[in-house]
């Protein structure tokens, strides 16, 4: 292979000079050449044929930089040079001559006098020149150099002449801004000849004046009165040198970044034939790559975690040879069960229940999740030229930087210290799953352990005590939560003195069987769970009962004392009948995705009851009028599912042209009507995660090829868990997978609702 | 359109001051370099038996059966591929120094 001709020598990308090196910005002398040779072009005389004009500079062509500026920018000069030459250079005399001359001998008349006057002043300036100037160093040798002592000889002819407007027939402007004096004095002096022109333009001696340092800078230098010809040589070079830098960094650099990338990529060919693969199974990956189009390449280095920053990139291979083979989205879904996987793992890869949900939440993983779903997402469906459009016309890139740059400030720049995020308040409330974590207990996810190691390496380890997590199910209470964190308490063995006496920790730690119940009543009472008037708050399904290790008080989601504004449960009157609000306390609890138990927060189970016996001034509220659970599905245990919710409603309906049974806790594929008589796919029943996993099956079989399937699933956000609707399919990619992110921005679809279920499809 | 997304990239790999064009061929390049960087990394991590296996797959492209595989083949796959991209940003960045500090002392 390294006896191949460089790729980039084929391509010629690459210009080398003589050196065999990549042409850098050369030498000072070789850069006085060039601008010896570019000045020698631009300072040609117009009127070449004039014999009275010995002309010095040999310069046989007029540059198109010459050119250039002869069509765009000389007229413009000329007048206003004639203006002034007539107004205020020509001796009365002259001006008189002038005025009396037809229009069209007048151009040539102020020629002559400007040339006479160039001759004039040419010779007087071989005199000086003659007598004070010494030998040119070699390096400067070929730039001829303008007679640097000539301003301070003469300052009265000094001519303030544009390098980039030099033109042989240029005549010498006069600035007005100059002393009354000087300008008397330019008016006797007689016009700068030609030469006395082409070398004033000559003094900018940069290698493209276009290009090159700022005119006024190089006035400075240049144009200064003092200083010896070494001096001034001095500040040439270094002026020369510095135009060299600047050039090269704005506008070469890149240029040798380019070689170095694809000499890079040679030694990667190099690297892999070491360790044995093939080269032809390397070329494909480069042949394939560069044959992709710019959005795909886009979408690769997004893929591949460029344009996040170290900090938050992840690169997912599978995700790029997916773009790289430009695959469905629909054969991806498999991905999308990544949010729930990442989800599910601690950081370091055991089950949250296992750690508690502190760690869980605090220890980053919740971020993690969301961050590498986002990245994974992003990466997947960035495979494809519809995703690539997607992500830039919803400013993906910025706004998920934005929201992530929010999340990381949030949780880690402003908790330097372990024990500050330990104690700060839990900001993101909601971020447990929904899900009782029972149901994953032991479940064993592929990928997992990569899941596992990666957040590992990415999230810092949190010191933090296991402290138990509960989480809601429907049916239960406030109480009875405390109570099942009490039992958890029993097996950790924690020392109950690491605690403040009054903290809702060691009220648990220090209680036993018999004190425990009137401990946890009146923890509900002091946090206000437990109302004066018998009512109680009304639990959201998506909360998760919590200590906080640092002030040892006990959180549910959000709140340590419950918001003044929270639904309330009716109040318990033994022996008065509780009538149930037709409609539900929270809005949108009619759903069956609600996030909310829409039954009251009634606590029968054996526990609660034995604490009203035990407690004849505890009072479980709603206890009468705790409806039965009908039908409870065996599986289902007490999990509280949001997007499949048990509720005996759900559980009596039935699909209304097949009438199958909608059974919420097995995923399904129902086609399902919209109000307007329109019909869809949608996956319900089961956990999310069952439910990914379902519909990923489902689409992945061949008669299935290209359905859009609807689904629902409860998303952890910054504001706190929210229902999402979505839709995956080979023909949405802007759904699905990433409407994890651009489902913020956009209009959700209806959830599923199984009321609108006509037939179940799938299996 | 894609303005968003070359702006990051450009900005990661400090290539945010010289012109779209250049920006595009750099992206281009680099995006080939930093594939076959992670694709060697991950690669390398494999047992030589398995590497025949995980080239059909990538040829085809399927991710799921790509990521199964490379999750019990290559445990922390993700990361190893993430790293090579670093170390590839970090090398190209490390050469854009070089070669200006190169040019400047010529």
């Amino acid at each position: 292979m390294a006896e191949k001709i460089p790729q980039e020598e084929k391509k010629g990308r690459i210009k080398k000079n003589g050196t065999g090196r990549p042409a850098q910005k050369g030498t000072v002398d070789t850069l006085l050449d060039e601008v010896a040779r570019e000045l020698s072009r631009n300072a040609k005389p117009k009127g070449e044929s004039q014999p009275s004009n010995p002309a010095p500079v040999p310069a046989p062509e007029i540059s198109p930089i010459a050119k250039k500026l002869e069509t765009e920018e000389y007229e413009a000069i000329e007048a206003r040079v004639d203006e002034r030459i007539t107004a205020e250079q020509l001796k009365p005399n002259e001006r008189e001559l002038y005025l009396k001359l037809p229009k069209e001998k007048q151009e040539s008349y102020l020629v002559h006098v400007a040339e006479t006057r160039a001759d004039e002043k040419l010779r007087r300036m071989k005199k000086v020149e003659k007598r004070k100037t010494p030998r040119p160093t070699p390096h400067l040798a070929d730039v001829r150099l303008p007679a640097a002592e000539l301003p301070a000889q003469n300052p009265s002819a000094e001519p303030v002449v544009e390098p980039k407007k030099a033109k042989p027939h240029i005549k010498p402007k006069v600035d007005k801004t100059k002393p009354e004096t000087a300008q008397d004095a330019a008016k006797e002096a007689p016009i700068p000849t030609l030469e006395e022109a082409v070398e004033a333009s000559e003094r900018p001696i940069i290698p493209n004046p276009g290009d090159a340092a700022d005119p006024e800078h190089v006035q400075e230098i240049l144009g200064t009165k003092e200083g010896t010809r070494k001096e001034w040589q001095e500040k040439l070079r270094a002026l020369i040198t510095g135009a060299g830098e600047k050039t090269k960094e704005t506008f070469e650099w890149w240029k040798s970044a380019e070689e170095g990338l694809i000499r890079r990529s040679q030694e990667l060919d190099t690297e892999a034939e070491k360790i044995g693969i093939t080269e032809k199974g390397f070329r494909w990956l480069g042949e394939t790559y560069n044959k992709l189009g710019w959005k795909s390449k886009l979408a690769i280095g997004i893929g591949l975690g460029v344009g996040y920053g170290a900090a938050l990139s992840a690169v997912s291979l599978p995700a790029i040879f997916a773009c790289i083979g430009g695959i469905g989205i629909q054969r991806a879904a498999g991905l999308a069960t990544m949010y729930l996987k990442y989800e599910k793992a601690g950081p370091h890869g055991e089950d949250r229940k296992e750690r508690g949900f502190w760690t869980w939440n605090w220890g980053g993983s919740k971020e993690k999740a969301l961050m590498k779903s986002i990245l994974y997402t992003t990466a997947m469906t960035a495979g494809t030229v519809y995703a690539a459009k997607e992500i830039s016309d919803h400013d993906l890139v910025h706004r998920t930087q934005e929201w992530l740059g929010h999340m990381m400030d949030k949780f880690v720049g402003n908790h330097p210290e372990a024990g500050a995020l330990a104690t700060a308040p839990n900001v993101f409330p909601h971020a447990a799953p929904p899900h009782n974590a029972s149901p994953f207990v032991g479940q064993s996810l592929p990928g997992s352990a990569a899941a596992a190691a990666a957040g590992e390496a990415a999230v810092p380890a949190v010191a933090a005590p296991e402290l138990p997590a509960v989480d809601t199910s429907a049916g239960h209470g406030y109480e009875w939560m405390m109570k099942r964190m009490w039992e958890q308490l029993q097996e950790k063995h924690l020392d109950p003195s690491q605690y403040e006496a009054n903290s809702d920790m060691y009220k648990l730690l220090t209680a036993d069987s018999s004190s425990i119940d009137k401990v946890l009543h009146d923890i509900a009472k002091q946090h206000e769970w437990y109302k004066p008037d018998g009512t109680s708050v009304r639990i959201g399904l998506d909360d998760v009962m919590m200590v906080d290790p640092g002030s040892g008080d006990i959180y549910l989601g959000a709140h340590t004392v419950a918001p003044a504004d929270a639904p309330v449960t009716p109040a318990y009157h033994p022996g008065v009948p509780v009538s149930h609000p037709e409609t539900p306390v929270i809005a949108g609890a009619e759903s069956p995705f609600s996030p909310y138990d829409v039954t009251p927060s009634v606590d029968t189970s054996p526990a609660a009851l034995e604490d009203q016996a035990m407690n004849p001034d505890y009072a479980v509220p709603g206890a009468e009028s705790a409806p039965a659970p009908a039908e409870a599905p065996a599986s289902s245990g007490e999990t509280a599912d949001i997007s499949s919710t048990s509720s005996p409603e759900i559980q009596s309906l039935f699909t209304s042209m097949d009438h199958v049974r909608i059974n919420p806790d097995v995923p399904a594929i129902y086609e399902a009507r919209l109000p307007n008589g329109e019909t869809y796919l949608a996956a319900f029943g089961g956990q999310d995660e069952q439910r990914f996993k379902f519909i990923q099956e489902y689409l992945a079989r061949p008669e299935n090829q290209g359905k859009i399937i609807r689904y629902s699933h409860l998303m952890p956000t910054i504001n706190g868990g929210v229902l999402r609707v979505q839709e995956i399919g080979a023909e949405k990619p802007e759904g699905g997978i990433l409407s994890w992110i651009l489902d913020s921005f956009k209009q959700q679809p209806e959830p599923p609702s199984p009321a609108t279920f006509l037939r179940k499809v799938s299996p | 359109m894609n303005d968003e997304i070359t702006k990051a990239i450009a900005a990661d790999l400090g290539i945010a001051d010289i012109s779209a064009k250049e920006q595009k061929a750099l992206i281009g390049q680099f995006g080939e370099v930093a594939l076959k960087a992670a694709t060697l990394a991950v690669i390398g991590k494999l047992a030589e038996g398995k590497r025949d296996e995980f080239a059909k797959l990538a040829e085809a492209g399927d991710a799921a059966a790509l990521k199964v595989f490379l999750d019990r083949e290559v445990p922390g796959h993700e990361d190893i591929a993430k790293d090579a991209v670093a170390e590839e940003v970090k090398r190209f960045k490390a050469f854009q120094v070089e070669g200006t500090d190169a040019g400047s002392t010529a």
